[in-house]
């Protein structure tokens, strides 16, 4: 066996092995791979010449290229209209050239040739994608402009006779053109149609009648009058199985309803008759009980645009009978109105309240909502907060148009503030805020609503400030609730302070007899013993103190129940916070003296200004002098007078360009820093380098600003660059190419600004134009050398008076948070990041988007952080409210928290200085390009070393 | 039999114990296997001896829990590990995962502290869990090939789904406790339009319609804020799982909102066991939780701390919440046996309390409760109740009715004077039959059976090309869905389509199946040799001229009166109308015999060319 084994591999080894033909190596085809066009180099050639099986990605990238203009619209329709000719194309291609055909063809001109073309394409095909696709678009070229009736009768007769086919796209295809074109005068046509149209209400698949009843939308909109037996058929829809078919049959009994809201319809099982706009609403709240969310949310949005609806049936929309155990039952707001009514207090202690009264019938009750019934009570209590908010908005429209109904519905919107998802308190309360005019609040109803300060979200807590301000309220009671209510919420939200504030302000001029008679339990007047005199610190007395004053305007008789020390506490705040207390019609004594000086200020800026100006021929020390003066007063009146404040500080500003510019320029040997002093040298260069801040701050930081002082400010910006650059190339060794780059393109943009406004440059500019334009070519050095001898034969001339000094505006911010004296230390592990809250206001800014903000660390580093745009709220024109988290981070932990600078700037590096920055002139520190709005707020940070193994 | 029989063998016109047999398209299913609360006697657990003594395997097809409450699925490790079920056991996901914690807790409490025995073992629960099979959300999941289920979304508790149950073309739905209004952490139950056969409904808030939620949570809150005001303490009793969840995420986000700083303290153990999975079934809650949970999961409290039995006496107030619910045994009556004699203490209801237990006394009144151990306490408690049973009211109930559509509805799971209105209610808004079997009593619906029968193609063909001739008028006036009787073009292409036809065919009971054939084809099938039955008659006419004339002038008279196509000569002597009637013309001198001969099939049209020759060429 063995043996035979082995002979039988040997045999194996020793076979012959007949070499074969070599195979012949697979041909390769080399397949020209079709070039992907792309979208931008579409060209109509490729239409002609391109393969059938190409087409279709070129068509496309036709569709993608859209519009096309003039020329080649009239190549691409040619070309379109050669490809439809051709009858062999597949029907994609066809399908896909008709569309086309309807995107690009506008005028009527060019649909005509067209639209032949596409009904004989619609007569002769058999693919029904086409000829669906061909109505669509003989009846988008029928109504190009201007519309050609004849053209539409063709199109409505072709979309009638497919109507016998039984594909759905070519029945909604028609369904939507003969809806688009139906005409307006009545006709056999337009009967024809619209039998059709009632017709396919009917059909047997859901998308046919979606577009059946879209049709009927359409012709309503086109005011064709639909007839009642419309309305029937449509009340039956809202019984169908499919939700689009709901949906819109929703949208049209709205439409009916607005149509002919008067006619009178018949109730089934009776022969009472209500309007057709009550029917219609009945029908809509029906539909709030729907499966499906998408119905629901349309219905509840519906019920607030049928304004016109009657009392009737609107109250009962908030009607829910309760019972427990067939017996009946009063609802919660029920309970709550009968006590007020009947005078006794809430205790919260009676608890047989809610006992079931009255047996009912059980033939009485009706379980299931058949009209309007509560329809917004389930509205209101949906699962989804869709519906829940467009209930609100709906009740809200509805409310706005008849009070009582706001008056009933205020229950419903006060249970809403309790409402799980934020975003639906938040739109109760603005929804009350609507209404507040409407109504009257019940002390029980406000304790609720005062409730929701608690919140713990700003966005409620501020709209709900805003409401209280508005709304008016009856008794003595709601207002003590009120300031208890708001004066809790301040002790819990410190940084509520500002809102309040102005939320009590607006309670004590609304409320100013009510206020009185709370004046000496509020201030803690005793009628024969004095009280200590609270501290003017303490937030909760300021409160008070904003809601008396303001009250005492309206009401005179209130300033005599004041104590002296309240009188002096008045004072103070009228220096402090002016726009929240106002002036009080006083005694001699405790008249502010803040207005007296008021009419000063204005004389004094002018004053000053002309001061400077009228230094020509003193010294240059005594010059010297002079501005530096002016400049420290002109500060002192920015802080004085808040409404001259950004005119006085840009006055200053300027002066003390002008200081600086003499200063550089008087000193000696200032061309050849060189042979300065160390210590010289270094004055030098930082009075160049704060001039240049000083120019680019004058130039960006204000607004509002009188054509002639723009223009001087753009004058001085281009002698500190030219100081800048005459500096530069006697002192330094580098190039100033780039400086000098940039000095033309300034000079130049000053050129046009200055021609634009028809104005003339001062005498230094007109110079430098002159000696320019002789230049042939501005190289650094010869430029250089016809600044230098202009700089100092023409002195900066002094600011043209302003013109408007209260209408200038400066940007600024005020960090509302983090207080700068907090003592909050955030903690972070080395390398993560760490959210310090931030809130500020902006004011002036003349464009939000270059907003940043700054945060400084104890290295030195800065860092730049653009703030996400939906965390910039708009207050008002030019007013901005920043609420973001900023995010903190360091990647070695420190031995103890330090501090780190948050503030806001305005980064403008992408604008003017985009030169400089491309010439490399600016520096490692980012302060050329960026304009300051506020101090640093300092917060302690204290990142940690990781712990391990977590 | 084109029927649904319906037994309940527990929550027949009562509420606990659920457990309901049904017959459907030959398939037995019982839904819920629960257990009754009041009783701690046989009477618990439902009759099993009803289907038969021993294992049950055989006689049930499969067994459907809805939800993880006691009373729906409490009997279950009995029925399967102590009677005998093998079969499959259909739940979702967060039932199975509930439900044993639930089953284990109180054998716990039977078997140790009542020391009972004969109950069921806690290998035996783990044994029935693991017949187990899972169903998701709409999910439709075959059972045999012929039962097929699909769960909807229930609300009330966590995982709680209703049933939809189909067998060839019967189905019912069973809804287990369902909640048509949203709370804190559910959603409302939804179903679509599935217009079952029968639609099992529970029904315990019958005859309640409720305020909105959000006024019973506020009173809720005010009730509980005041008692802890005055220094109070407020016992909550609760089951384990469910309604407790809800109250204190009510209760956690208010004590934030108000910054109160009283404990709130909740049994530790199973509630705690349960939250762990609440936490983890976010799918399963509202839309508020859903959106959030990544934010903060609301099922992590940040004032509820677990409970300590020696809390039961500390000084000054608290809230507890403690198991279980009805005050019926536990830790509950425990601290309700501390606190009833103080005035100033209460306790709230949240939910129903069956009859005979603890709660269910003190609710009605009782200002002393008698214990078995001879011992009794006096109520001077404040007793409240709040509805915080996530069930439908009546609105609600009838809101699904009409969302479903069925044919039938079926209450169970309610007290019977309760069910009875609503029946009456059910009966007139949808004009449906409403049935209350109670328990052990079986209820036959009869339902309308929807026949496949198979109709062959060819046929079908046949008579869609057949024209609609003679008949046409007949059958529009009787399809009533073409009422338009416009005679328009367009519209007569598309009426055809609508419009009834008469079809002949023969109809083939086969194999338990159903065929409509052609009776050719019929005859092919069966083998049976066609038999033809014609009539001839004959008649002689007055004619000279020679046959072929004869022949032409009769193919003309013909051709007028039927039409041309229909009419076709033969030969010189003959002629055929519509392919079946042939007409022979012979000499017969002196004059002509007609000979006309037609098939039974065309007795119309023979008896009408009779006429019409008669009439044309009459012997004189």
């Amino acid at each position: 066996m063995a043996a035979l084994l082995k002979k039988r591999a040997l045999a194996e080894y020793c076979q012959t092995v007949v070499e074969e033909h070599p195979r012949p190596a697979k041909r390769l085809q080399l397949v020209r791979r079709a070039r992907t066009v792309d979208h931008s180099e579409f060209s109509v050639a490729l239409l002609d010449t391109a393969e059938p099986q190409n087409l279709l990605p070129i068509l496309v990238n036709l569709h993608h290229a859209l519009p096309v203009s003039g020329e080649t619209q009239t190549e691409v329709v040619q070309g379109l209209m050669t490809l439809l000719q051709n009858e062999s194309h597949p029907p994609i291609i066809i399908v896909k050239v008709l569309a086309l055909l309807a995107a690009v063809i506008t005028t009527q001109s060019q649909a005509q040739p067209v639209f032949e073309e596409v009904m004989t394409v619609a007569k002769r095909s058999k693919s029904q994608k086409v000829i669906a696709q061909a109505i669509h678009t003989a009846s988008s070229l029928s109504q190009c402009v201007p519309p050609d009736p004849k053209l539409q009768d063709q199109v409505i007769q072709l979309a009638l006779s497919q109507f016998t086919s039984t594909n759905y796209v070519i029945k909604v295809r028609s369904l939507e053109a003969v809806g688009n074109l139906c005409p307006t005068e009545e006709g056999r046509v337009q009967s024809a149609i619209m039998k059709t149209l009632i017709e396919h209400t009917k059909h047997q698949d859901n998308r046919v009648r979606t577009a059946a009843f879209n049709a009927l939308l359409v012709v309503q909109e086109r005011e064709v009058k639909l007839s009642p037996e419309v309305y029937d058929s449509v009340c039956q829809a809202l019984h169908d199985d499919y939700q689009c078919v709901r949906e819109v049959a929703l949208n049209l009994i709205k439409v009916a309803a607005d149509g002919d809201p008067e006619r009178l319809v018949p109730i089934p099982d009776s022969d009472h008759h209500v309007r057709l706009v009550d029917h219609a609403f009945s029908q809509i709240c029906n539909m709030v009980n729907d499966i499906s969310v998408r119905v629901r949310t349309k219905a509840a949005s519906l019920l607030g645009n049928m304004t016109s609806v009657s009392e009737r049936f609107l109250a009962q929309t908030l009607d829910k009978k309760l019972m427990s155990n067939m017996r009946r039952k009063r609802s919660a707001h029920e309970r709550a109105r009968a006590m007020v009514a009947s005078g006794e207090w809430s205790t919260g202690k009676r608890w047989s309240d809610d006992a079931p009264k009255e047996q009912v019938e059980a033939d009485s009750v009706s379980v299931i909502n058949t009209g309007a019934c509560g329809a917004f009570v389930h509205g209101l209590e949906d699962e989804f907060l869709e519906v829940r908010n467009a209930t609100l908005d709906s009740i809200c429209a509805l409310a706005l148009n008849n009070s009582q109904f706001a008056n009933q519905s205020l229950d419903f919107l006060v249970d809403m503030f309790n409402d799980e998802i934020e975003e639906v308190r938040l739109k109760a309360i603005q929804v009350l805020q609507q209404i507040a005019c409407h109504i009257t609040l019940r002390s029980d109803q406000l304790g609720e609503i005062l409730h929701a300060l608690k919140d713990s979200s700003l966005d409620i807590r501020e709209s709900l400030h805003t409401f209280l301000a508005t709304t008016i309220l009856s008794t003595m009671d709601c207002i003590k609730l009120c300031v208890t209510g708001l004066i809790d919420n301040l002790r819990r939200y410190p940084q509520d302070r500002r809102s309040i504030h102005r939320c009590l302000r607006r309670l004590g001029s609304n409320h100013p007899i009510l206020v009185e008679a709370l004046v000496p339990q509020l201030l803690l007047i005793h009628p024969y013993f004095d009280g200590v005199e609270p501290s003017v610190q303490d937030g909760e007395y300021i409160c008070k103190l904003i809601l008396v004053l303001n009250a005492a305007v309206h009401c005179p008789t209130i300033v005599p129940l004041l104590e002296q020390h309240t009188l002096r506490h008045y004072a103070y705040l009228r220096d402090t916070m002016p726009q929240l207390v106002p002036v009080l019609k006083l005694g001699e004594d405790w008249q502010p003296t803040g207005e007296a000086v008021a009419t000063n200020t204005l004389r004094f800026l002018r004053e000053s200004m002309e001061k400077v100006a009228n230094l020509e021929r003193s010294s240059t020390q005594m010059r010297l002098t002079i501005y530096q003066i002016v400049h420290s007063d002109l500060v002192k009146l920015a802080d004085i007078d808040p409404e001259l404040s950004p005119a006085a500080h840009f006055a200053a500003l300027y002066t003390q360009c002008m200081w600086l510019f003499n200063k550089i320029l008087s000193t000696r040997n200032w061309l050849t820093p060189s042979s300065l002093s160390v210590q010289q040298s270094g004055a030098l260069k930082s009075n160049v380098d704060q001039l240049l801040r000083n120019t680019f701050r004058l130039r960006h930081a204000f607004t509002n600003l009188s054509p002639q002082a723009e223009a001087s400010i753009r004058n001085l910006r281009v002698r500190t660059l030219a100081l800048q650059l005459v500096y530069v190339v006697h002192g330094s060794t580098g190039s100033a190419l780039g400086l000098c780059d940039n000095f033309l393109e300034h000079t130049e943009a000053l050129h046009r600004y200055l021609t634009d406004e028809k104005l003339s440059g001062d005498s230094f500019l007109e110079a430098v134009f002159e000696e320019l334009s002789q230049l042939e070519e501005p190289r650094p050095g010869a430029v250089a050398r016809i600044l230098q001898p202009l700089l100092i034969s023409h002195p900066v001339p002094a600011l043209a008076p302003i013109t408007n000094p209260r209408e200038i505006r400066m940007c600024s911010a005020e960090i509302l948070e983090p207080q700068p004296d907090s003592e909050v230390i955030y903690k972070l592990s080395a390398g993560l990041v760490v959210g310090v809250p931030l809130d500020a206001e902006v004011s002036h800014i003349p464009n939000p988007s270059t907003l940043r903000i700054r945060v400084a660390y104890p290295d030195h580093s800065t860092h730049l952080v653009v703030p996400p745009k939906s965390h910039l709220r708009k207050v008002g024109p030019g007013t901005y409210r920043l609420l973001t988290t900023v995010l903190v981070s360091a990647q070695v932990s420190w031995s103890e928290a330090c501090q780190v600078g948050l503030s806001l700037v305005l980064d403008l590096s992408d604008q003017e200085v985009l030169a400089a920055r491309r010439h490399s002139v600016a520096k490692a520190d980012d302060s050329a390009t960026t304009i300051q709005l506020v101090k640093p707020v300092k917060v302690l940070v204290w990142p940690k070393v990781i712990r391990k193994g977590v | 039999m084109p029927e649904i029989k319906v037994t309940p063998l527990g929550a027949g016109q009562d509420v606990g114990r659920s457990c309901i047999l049904v017959t459907i398209g030959g398939k037995n299913i019982m839904l819920d296997c629960g257990m009754h609360m009041g009783y701690n006697d046989d009477r618990r657990f439902p009759d099993f001896s009803y289907i038969t003594d021993g294992p049950l395997t055989d006689y049930l097809d499969c067994i459907i829990i809805s939800h993880f409450h006691l009373d729906h699925c409490g009997a279950l490790p009995y029925m399967t590990e102590m009677v005998g079920y093998n079969g499959p056991i259909y739940m979702t996901q967060p039932t199975k995962a509930l439900c044993p914690v639930l089953l284990e807790d109180m054998r716990k409490v039977a078997v140790e502290r009542k020391g009972e025995t004969n109950f069921f073992t806690s290998v035996m629960i783990k044994d029935c869990m693991k017949k187990v099979v899972t169903v998701t959300l709409h999910e439709t999941l075959q059972v045999d090939s012929d039962l097929e289920i699909k769960a909807y979304y229930a609300g009330h508790v966590l995982g709680a789904a209703m049933f939809h149950i189909r067998v060839g073309s019967q189905s019912l739905v069973y809804t287990g406790d369902y909640n048509m209004t949203p709370d804190r952490h559910l959603g409302a139950a939804w179903i679509d339009k599935c217009r079952p056969d029968l639609l099992i409904s529970e029904s315990t808030y019958a005859t309640t319609i409720r305020d909105s939620k959000r006024c019973r949570e506020r009173d809720f809150l005010k009730k509980v804020h005041d008692a802890v005001d005055r220094g109070g303490k407020v016992l909550i009793p609760v089951f384990a799982l469910g309604r407790v969840q809800e109250l204190c995420i009510l209760l956690d986000t208010y004590w934030d909102r108000m910054n109160l700083k009283v404990p709130i303290y909740f049994t530790m153990g199973l509630a705690e066991t349960a939250n762990k999975y609440y936490r983890m079934f976010i799918t399963w809650t509202n839309q508020k939780i859903r959106r959030t949970f990544v934010h903060r999961n609301m099922f992590d409290f940040k004032h509820i701390k677990p409970f300590d039995k020696s809390y039961m006496d500390n000084p000054g107030p608290m809230v507890v919440f403690a198991t279980p619910g009805m005050l019926h045994a536990g830790l509950s009556l425990a601290i309700f046996k501390k606190w009833a004699s103080n005035a100033n203490n209460m306790v709230i209801m949240p939910g129903y309390c069956v009859q005979g237990t603890v709660g269910h006394k003190i609710l009605n009144g009782a200002k002393k409760i008698d214990f078995e151990n001879r011992t009794s306490v006096e109520v001077n408690l404040t007793v409240e109740y709040m509805s915080f049973s996530a069930h439908a009211d009546a609105k609600g109930i009838m809101q699904l009715i009409r969302h479903c559509e069925p044919k039938n509805v079926m209450l169970v799971h309610g007290e019977n004077a309760k069910m009875e209105f609503l029946k009456q209610k059910i009966m007139q808004e949808f004009n449906i039959n409403c049935y209350k079997p109670g328990n052990g009593e079986t209820s036959i619906i009869p339902v309308s059976i929807d026949l496949d029968v198979e109709v062959s193609l060819p046929l079908l063909k046949h008579t869609m090309a057949l024209p609609t001739s003679s008949s046409s008028s007949s059958s529009s006036s009787s399809s009533s869905s073409s009422s338009s009787s416009s005679s328009r073009g367009n519209n007569t292409e598309e009426n055809r389509t609508k419009k009834q036809k008469v079809l002949h065919g023969v109809l083939i009971m086969k194999n338990n199946n159903l065929r409509i054939v052609g009776v050719n084809e019929a005859w092919g099938d069966l083998g049976v040799t066609a038999h033809n039955l014609r009539f001839t008659e004959r008649i002689e006419v007055d004619e000279t001229g020679p046959v072929p004339a004869l022949t032409s002038a009769l193919h003309t008279l013909l051709s007028q009166k039927l039409g041309s196509s229909q009419v076709q000569a033969v030969n010189e002597f003959q002629l055929s109308v519509a392919d079946s009637v042939f007409i022979n013309i012979q000499d017969d001198e002196p004059g002509k015999t007609i000979l006309l001969s037609w098939t039974h099939q065309d007795e119309g049209l023979g008896s009408k060319l009779l006429d019409i020759i008669k009439s044309n060429y009459k012997k004189s």
